[in-house]
């Protein structure tokens, strides 16, 4: 009769077991990940997981490939913020279209970049050493070791309805942002905004073009 | 010997005299930057703020106005624009007609690891300069640690081959160099240089280099300017088939090439002159 009674409430304990287990991991998990290190790190870690998959480095896979890394970026990066800080005093003189306009075309020449960057290296291992958080900015320091050489990359991030975005990246002290606002500047003087925008169109069809 | 006799003939004296002039315009302008900035009173305020906050934490802490902004500062003068563009454009063909066809030939031809090595060995070679910029910026544990590495790369590591001071001892490297050091006292990079061949580069850093260069063995090969200019060209190549697609990303993602690899090469260097006074 004992026997009996065991083995009647054995899975429901175990139900009850597994399903408080969830919850509480569930709650734990995203407690835990609402610091900005962490969803630097859960960010970097799916973009990773993504480009190591086998499955998808077959060439017919390589569109679908593109997608998925570009959704995670998309889901942790701030192209506007960026794009308004590499666009810098030129910002304010553009009317509301050309500003969506110039986010979309810069937020796809960053992915460029930084998924480049992050897709060069094989077998690369990614530390994240700390944060600093002060109000609603924060940098997260990361490092990228490959080949025994260590490239330092720290992120910038804002926190925006209840979560932390970045902004900018530094990869081995060059700030992203501002390497283009530079590189942007030059090309405003000599041409305008409106080449500008010629440029980065052209640039970005020649890119995407080659892959 | 094309470095020694340049080195002893003209560059010795043109190094010491425009070293000289710089520093002495740069330091003034120095001072007048830091009193104005008033740097000493917020960082005793923020250490007391925070006492729990670790020495290297209150470093970053302190460069956080200047990280987090995207402030920048001003751009590198550059007075040499179109002699620097003519350049940038032949290193730009040079790279594509010729150091990158050839590295891909030799990195099909040498095994990852052999390249690996050698690089290693190259870098290795280079020990005296990073002790030396280690004394002169006063840093006694640097220049120690540099001296060790040399020794232990040299032996158990068999001429460098091998980077066994890191992977046995766990001696990271303390790269030092004289422009950093130059930067460290205080002198400013003054304009923006781009050279044939050896690429971008400033007026401090080119002095700079010109005076790592007595400590470079390579200056010192026997026989003519031919055994050193092969031995440039192997570390080039070598170099060149371990980073092979940095180049090309960087200008295919950028508008202006040259404008990027010139603020690219700015704020590398001004981050590692600032990770040498935080070291």
């Amino acid at each position: 009769m004992a026997k009996k009674i065991e083995t009647t409430f054995k899975p429901l304990w175990t139900a009850f077991f597994c399903v408080a287990v969830v919850l509480a991991g569930g709650r734990a998990l995203a407690a835990s990940c609402e610091n900005p290190q962490c969803q630097v790190e859960r960010g970097v870690q799916r973009i990773l997981a993504v480009l190591q998959d086998d499955a998808l480095r077959q060439p017919d896979q390589k569109q679908i490939r593109r997608e998925r890394v570009i959704a995670v970026v998309d889901s942790f990066f701030e192209f506007r913020e960026m794009a308004q800080s590499a666009l810098a005093k030129h910002w304010n003189a553009r009317s509301p279209a050309e500003r969506d306009r110039f986010v979309e075309l810069f937020a796809r020449l960053v992915k460029h970049r930084y998924i480049g960057k992050i897709d060069a290296y094989d077998g690369q291992q990614v530390f994240f050493k700390k944060e600093l958080v002060r109000d609603d900015k924060a940098m997260v320091y990361s490092i990228l070791l490959h080949n025994n050489i260590e490239i330092p990359i720290t992120y910038k991030m804002l926190r925006a309805g209840g979560k932390w975005l970045v902004y900018d990246l530094t990869i081995e002290n060059v700030s992203l942002a501002l390497n283009y606002r530079r590189d942007f500047d030059s090309v405003i003087n000599r041409e305008k905004y409106e080449g500008l925008i010629e440029k980065l169109e052209s640039q970005l069809q020649k890119i995407e073009e080659n892959q | 010997m094309i470095y020694r006799r340049l080195g002893r003939d003209i560059l010795l004296p043109v190094f010491f005299l425009t070293l000289f002039l710089v520093m002495a315009g740069e330091i003034s302008l120095c001072r007048a930057e830091a009193g104005s900035a008033g740097v000493g009173g917020s960082e005793e305020m923020r250490s007391a703020a925070n006492p729990a906050i670790g020495q290297d934490d209150f470093l970053a802490e302190d460069n956080w106005s200047a990280e987090e902004e995207i402030s920048g500062g001003v751009a590198m003068a550059d007075p040499l624009e179109p002699l620097n563009r003519a350049f940038f454009q032949f290193n730009d063909k040079l790279y594509f007609w010729f150091l990158r066809p050839v590295s891909k030939i030799y990195g099909r031809l040498v095994a990852k690891e052999i390249r690996d090595s050698l690089r290693n060995a190259f870098d290795n070679l280079l020990a005296p300069v990073r002790v030396v910029n280690n004394l002169l910026q006063g840093k006694l544990q640097g220049a120690g640690v540099e001296t060790v590495r040399f020794v232990v790369n040299s032996t158990v590591g068999i001429y460098g081959l091998a980077d066994a001071a890191r992977n046995e001892f766990d001696l990271s490297p303390h790269d030092e160099d004289l422009g950093q050091t130059l930067g460290l006292y205080g002198v400013g990079p003054a304009f923006y240089i781009y050279w044939p061949v050896l690429g971008p580069s400033s007026l401090r850093d080119s002095l700079g280099q010109a005076g790592d260069a007595f400590l470079d063995p390579f200056a010192y090969l026997p026989g003519d300017q031919r055994a050193a200019a092969a031995a440039f060209g192997v570390k080039k190549i070598n170099q060149i088939s371990l980073t092979l697609g940095d180049y090309e990303l960087f200008v295919d993602t950028a508008l202006d090439p040259y404008a990027a690899v010139r603020d690219a090469y700015q704020q590398y260097r001004e981050g590692r002159i600032k990770g040498s006074a935080a070291r």
